[in-house]
């Protein structure tokens, strides 16, 4: 019951987030601050899951911090979300056959 | 248009069919993710339903994965409320954004408009900002209704498809990979990498503290310190 009325309660926000200024739309402007604050939520906040999923399990072996390299690195070269997240998956796989 | 055009029952409107090209790449890109969601949702002690309704309602990855995530860890319900918002406040600067795009529309369609507006429409809508009023409407709310539905497909494939991978496969891996892969992208500006720097190395240190705080504290400094390098 508690899971299902965190995630109503997530959505209803997530909601009043996303309709704030559109609803009101012509009424009331942001602070340019305010929305350049915002911009950078996204960086700090995917950063910040990713430590915080990565440190979630007490088993962390230096096959994960492989797979996490890899994974990150064929981001930065380009690679699609699906391609990282398959080579990270292998490098951890075969990093746990070697370590 | 020409009345033939109108009159012609089998003719997509041009709108609708641009909407579904343009965000087919968008399925492709986010399908991972959300089968990663599904598959962490059924291997994770939180209920089912309620990791499956998230994908409909909240409608938005990142803070649905942080939901299931801190709900599976035992983190105290108005923390875990509180993280996803905060991953989620970026959708209030993407209304603020697009507020004037929708100054001119009908009441309703504020309303609904918005329902699917993640990063992915974001880019979408501005990009069809200088369309006609009724186009602009039929693009996105197309858009997000295709996208949407692929959404919670991906989701539901990914629950039936979570319980049958072995365990020794590591799947909650899956997860900070995710993260990281989608992180990386938005770091190759300085500010950006500023933030994520910043975000990562506070929760590693805030890890500790509970009910999702750390989580929220590295995630709102992160982003001012960002914000800061970005203005020097």
């Amino acid at each position: 019951m508690t899971d299902l009325l965190v995630v109503l309660a997530v959505a209803v926000g997530s909601y009043a987030l996303r309709t704030s200024f559109i609803v009101v739309a012509g009424q009331r402007t942001a602070s340019p601050a305010i929305v350049a604050i915002l911009d950078h939520v996204k960086p700090a906040a995917l950063a910040a899951l990713a430590v915080t999923a990565a440190s979630s399990h007490e088993t962390l072996t230096p096959a994960h911090a492989a797979a996490l390299v890899v994974a990150g690195f064929a981001a930065y070269k380009g690679a699609g979300l699906l391609t990282a997240l398959i080579l990270g998956m292998l490098a951890l796989a075969a990093g746990s056959l070697i370590i | 248009m020409s009345t033939a055009l109108l009159k012609s029952p089998l003719r997509v409107d041009p709108a609708l069919r641009t909407a579904v090209g343009d965000v087919f790449p968008v399925i492709l890109g986010v399908i991972p993710f959300a089968l990663t969601i599904g598959a962490t949702a059924v291997t994770s002690s939180v209920s089912p339903v309620a990791s499956w309704l998230g994908g409909p309602l909240i409608a938005a990855g990142s803070a649905h994965l942080t939901t299931i995530s801190l709900l599976g860890a035992g983190t105290s319900a108005i923390g875990v409320v509180l993280a996803a918002l905060v991953v989620n406040a970026r959708l209030a600067a993407y209304s603020a954004v697009l507020a004037p795009r929708f100054v001119t529309q009908p009441k309703w369609f504020r309303w609904v408009g918005p329902y699917v507006l993640v990063d992915q429409t974001f880019a979408l809508a501005v990009m069809r900002g200088d369309d006609a009023d009724g186009a602009f409407r039929t693009y996105l709310l197309s858009a997000s209704a295709v996208l949407l539905a692929a959404w919670v497909t991906a989701i539901s494939v990914g629950m039936a498809l979570g319980p049958v991978i072995p365990e020794s496969w590591e799947l909650w891996f899956a997860t900070p990979l995710m993260f990281t892969a989608m992180t990386i992208p938005s770091t190759k500006t300085r500010p950006g990498l500023v933030a994520a720097l910043t975000g990562a190395v506070l929760a590693l240190v805030l890890a500790e503290v509970p009910s999702g705080l750390g989580l929220i504290t590295a995630i709102v400094v992160g982003a001012v310190v960002g914000y800061r390098a970005s203005s020097q």
